[in-house]
């Protein structure tokens, strides 16, 4: 497993359907019961720390439960961070500063939140 | 570049973030006693080694030949700023000091009461998942002692901070233990997380009962019961209850890292 698919996985973990941020396809909301997950990934080397993000992607007029997804997301990857393991190194995932952001939308019945992170790479 | 390379095992031997402050730890358990208290900035420490070259003074030997150094003492100390107070951290921080519920008051002599051992604690990047298994880079201070005296600097709008020193002391009962140690534990994977009922199958009547109990590893994770017809039998903290004849299953779940892990059993009310 690559750094790139076990990015994947990690935010495939969290009960959600997770999309490469460029191969989201249309109708992901329907097929999905109306709540998704996007992010973005850039490949690193050692001792290089990447801001990345990922969208949380509700079919809702409630900021409830994409609120609580958001909360069991920066709870997982705690104040220390997390170490994701890969065939030949690993990735420091931080939360970044600020972890959690509302975004708006033009369809009123969508909810959003940005999240950013921050990957240390610790491979060679 | 021929010498620029990394380990390929680097990412694995890590010390990673700022450590805990801690009064006591157990290398063997991986289980951290009370948190001294919530530090900003990081911790330090250093051995401080004193060295004697007995060769310094001596006509035709070089400085720092080695069959000729010695070591006389260290001076180990942990080092950083406490962001939180309590009364028995300002006893602490004060070094000989009296704690009279709220009232701190300085002595002029020390006791070996005042001299408490501490810890620092830290992630290891290997594996530094479990509390019995998560790796760490540890060092204990013996007899530690804030020699730096009570130390509070405030500022506008901001949290006071508490500057510490704790230097370990050697004792004249075991002269010879230096007043540090350090420990650097590879962790393990931690068990895959499972639950499993006691039984996968058993009858019960109508209106009966039956006590199901769930295995999860880790232990003590909470249990989530479920019938697949509450019209058959119903199931509330794992007693089962008959409600008409016929066949279901009951499934207890768990959640552990965002994943859902399942047992099930079947439940037959003839």
């Amino acid at each position: 497993m690559d750094n790139l698919q076990a990015l994947h996985n990690f935010w495939s973990g969290f009960g959600l359907k997770a999309y490469d941020e460029n191969t989201v396809p249309d109708g992901a909301m329907a097929t999905n019961n109306g709540r998704y997950l996007t992010y973005n990934a850039y490949d690193g080397y050692f001792d290089e720390v990447l801001g990345l993000y990922a969208s949380l992607w509700y079919k809702s007029t409630s900021w409830s439960e994409i609120s609580q997804k958001a909360t069991e997301i920066g709870e997982t990857i705690g104040y220390g961070g997390k170490l994701i393991y890969f065939d030949g190194g690993a990735m420091w995932v931080k939360r970044g500063v600020p972890f959690a952001q509302r975004m708006s939308d033009e369809d009123d019945t969508i909810r959003r939140i940005h999240l950013n992170i921050e990957v240390e790479y610790l491979k060679i | 570049m021929e010498y620029t390379k990394v380990a390929a095992d680097a990412f694995q031997k890590l010390q990673m973030n700022a450590g805990v402050l801690v009064d006591s730890f157990n290398p063997a358990t991986g289980v951290i006693g009370n948190i001294i208290g919530a530090t900003t900035g990081g911790l330090s420490f250093a051995s401080n080694p004193t060295f004697t070259d007995f060769g310094e003074d001596v006509d035709n030997v070089p400085a720092n030949t080695w069959q000729l150094k010695r070591i006389e003492s260290y001076d180990p100390v942990i080092s950083g700023t406490l962001l939180t107070v309590t009364p028995a951290v300002a006893k602490l921080l004060t070094g000989a000091a009296d704690v009279a519920t709220t009232k701190i008051t300085p002595r002029a002599q020390l006791t070996e009461a005042d001299f408490a051992d501490a810890w620092i604690v830290g992630d290891y990047s290997d594996n530094n998942d479990g509390t019995a298994t998560a790796g760490y880079v540890a060092i204990h201070l013996l007899k530690g002692l804030n020699t730096a005296g009570f130390q509070l600097t405030t500022s506008k709008n901001g949290k006071g901070n508490f500057a510490f020193e704790l230097h370990g002391h050697y004792d004249l009962t075991s002269i010879d233990t230096v007043p540090f140690e350090i420990y650097v534990k590879a962790g393990t994977s931690p068990a895959t997380p499972s639950v499993t009922l006691n039984t996968h199958s058993f009858h019960v009547a109508v209106n009966g009962t039956q006590q199901l109990s769930a295995t999860t590893i880790p232990a003590g994770t909470t249990v989530t019961w479920s019938s697949a017809s509450t019209s058959i039998a119903t199931v509330s903290n794992g007693l089962v209850t008959g409600k008409s004849n016929g066949n279901t299953v009951i499934t207890a779940s768990i959640t552990s890292g965002g994943v859902t892990y399942n047992d099930t059993c079947t439940v037959i009310v003839p």
